[in-house]
């Protein structure tokens, strides 16, 4: 037995010693609280469970590898409005973003010859400087956003909300630019579509797509940001206390800034991922993203309380949303009544998070 | 110098006492909380179980000026059968297509449904 599992034994055996110690009040405590804090991981368990035995496809190998690329498609997102959450706020400008960073790496990626190119006489632009040019057009946009929060102390949901139809504005008009007319984006160069769809491995027949590995790397740099550098430290200090923050000489402007900075980022990477990934990008884009990744993001701990969250709990809530969603489409639910799930799951995840905070306090 | 001390302790003191983030304002008991929280959870899978078992993709049909065709409703994986082409007058039907512009055929007898969806007719002008 490794040191590792023989010290998370002890630990549990020490949990386990201290729950006996309770008296009858604060053991029933103890039950409710457990009961609360997972419910829903508790819910969604049960529901795999279910849904496994009516339809037993769900988990083939094709069914788990097409949830591990959905949530690999996700991640990159939420990972972004985790740091806007850990600040207490939101970001509802994240999906339009997205919407309008795809459009833009389509465009600009249009197969040579093809014959509704939005721009006609364009040659091959290379696939790096597009990706640098949509992670620069994210992070614009979310450098506005912080602007806003940091400096005129506006909620970052009315910000947003504002950023949101700006952008989906923007989206409008560039998809009416040249012949295009506003019509659907399609027609993408093969380089672009292998670089981000093409087989990273193969598993049991299945084949993994490479943007599998780019949502590994991007949760790796995440983590490094949020745990090992000074600017992450400072992050989850302005967002557990901003005032005890600047007192204690953190620049809360800056830091809130470049929150938003590279949640834009993100948001620039997903677009760029998603325009090749659906490989047929519209106005509707990217519509309602934010929605799944701030569900994923509370559901992973990432608390509205501020200060607290980890990359890890954001990657678990991702997968366990996708899991449930995917899990429903075998089930034959339309999607229409999706939405009042997803509405739901996200109003029960944010009252267990308050509820947590209540009994903290 | 010292009251300057102070004042800034007392100042941090009443920053810690801030914390709370969104919630900060909350007024509640916990049980009041326990049992509004569990109402929702309740809910929630009132309503999820709800939807499972009123299940069902509706495909719809556009005919593009066609006779009209009635949606179906389709479960996961199955084939889509519709009772009638639809007619069209100085047109022949060529089959249905998942897109407007009619790229992309939707072979009838093969492919299976994993999404709602709108199937689009095709249509050749007839000589």
């Amino acid at each position: 037995m490794s040191a590792a599992t023989l010290k998370r034994k002890s630990r549990l055996a020490a949990r386990m010693e201290e729950f006996k110690a309770k008296s009858g009040a604060d053991k029933r405590r103890t039950i409710t609280d457990l009961l609360f804090n997972n419910a829903m991981y508790i819910i969604i368990v049960i529901a795999v469970i279910y849904i496994a035995i009516r339809v037993p496809a769900f988990l083939s190998m094709s069914s788990i590898v097409n949830i591990i690329s959905l949530t690999a498609a996700k991640l990159p997102i939420a990972l972004g409005i985790g740091g806007a959450i850990v600040l207490t706020g939101t970001d509802i400008s994240a999906g339009r973003c997205v919407g309008l960073t795809a459009c833009i790496a389509a465009s600009l990626l249009q197969m040579t010859g093809y014959a509704n190119k939005i721009f006609p006489n364009l040659a091959v632009v290379p696939l790096w400087l597009v990706l640098l040019a949509v992670i620069a057009v994210g992070a614009v946009i979310g450098f506005v956003n912080g602007f806003f929060v940091a400096k005129f102390k506006l909620h970052p949901f009315i910000v947003t909300l504002s950023t949101q139809l700006i952008v989906f504005g923007l989206v409008l008009m560039y998809l009416m630019i040249g012949g295009n007319n506003g019509q659907t984006l399609s027609g993408l160069d093969e380089s672009y579509l292998n670089f981000v769809r093409g087989t990273l491995f193969t598993i049991g027949g299945v084949a993994v797509p490479k943007y599998v590995l780019y949502a590994v790397i991007l949760t790796a740099i995440m983590w490094v940001i949020w745990n090992k550098t000074k600017f992450g430290k400072n992050m989850f200090a302005v967002g557990s206390n901003e005032e005890a923050a600047n007192v204690s000489g953190v620049n809360v402007f800056w830091t809130i800034v470049l929150v938003f900075v590279l949640a834009g980022a993100m948001y620039g990477i997903t677009g760029f991922i998603e325009g090749a990934r659906i490989a047929s990008c519209s106005a509707n884009t990217g519509l309602n993203y934010e929605s799944d990744a701030i569900a994923a993001c509370v559901i992973g701990g990432v608390s509205f309380v501020g200060g607290t969250g980890k990359i890890s709990g954001i990657v678990i809530g991702v997968f366990l949303l996708q899991i449930i969603f995917v899990g429903l489409n075998f089930l034959s639910v339309d999607p229409n009544m999706l939405y009042v799930i997803k509405g739901l799951i996200i109003l029960v995840a944010c009252s267990i998070d308050m509820r947590k905070y209540l009994a903290r306090k | 110098m010292e009251n300057i001390n102070t004042n800034e302790n007392t100042e941090r003191a009443a920053a810690v006492h801030r914390k709370g983030g969104l919630y900060a304002g909350v007024k509640m008991s916990l049980k009041t909380a326990n049992i509004l929280v569990a109402v929702l959870i309740v809910a929630l899978i009132a309503v999820t179980a709800f939807v499972v078992t009123h299940n069902g993709f509706t495909v719809k049909f556009d005919t593009d000026g066609g006779s009209q065709i009635q949606s179906v409703k389709v479960m996961h994986s199955e084939l889509i059968t519709v009772s009638e082409e639809p007619v069209k007058e100085g047109f022949r039907f060529t089959g249905w297509y998942t897109d407007r512009d009619c790229t992309q055929l939707w072979d009838m007898d093969k492919d299976t449904v994993t999404d709602s969806m709108t199937l689009y007719a095709g249509w050749e002008k007839k000589e």
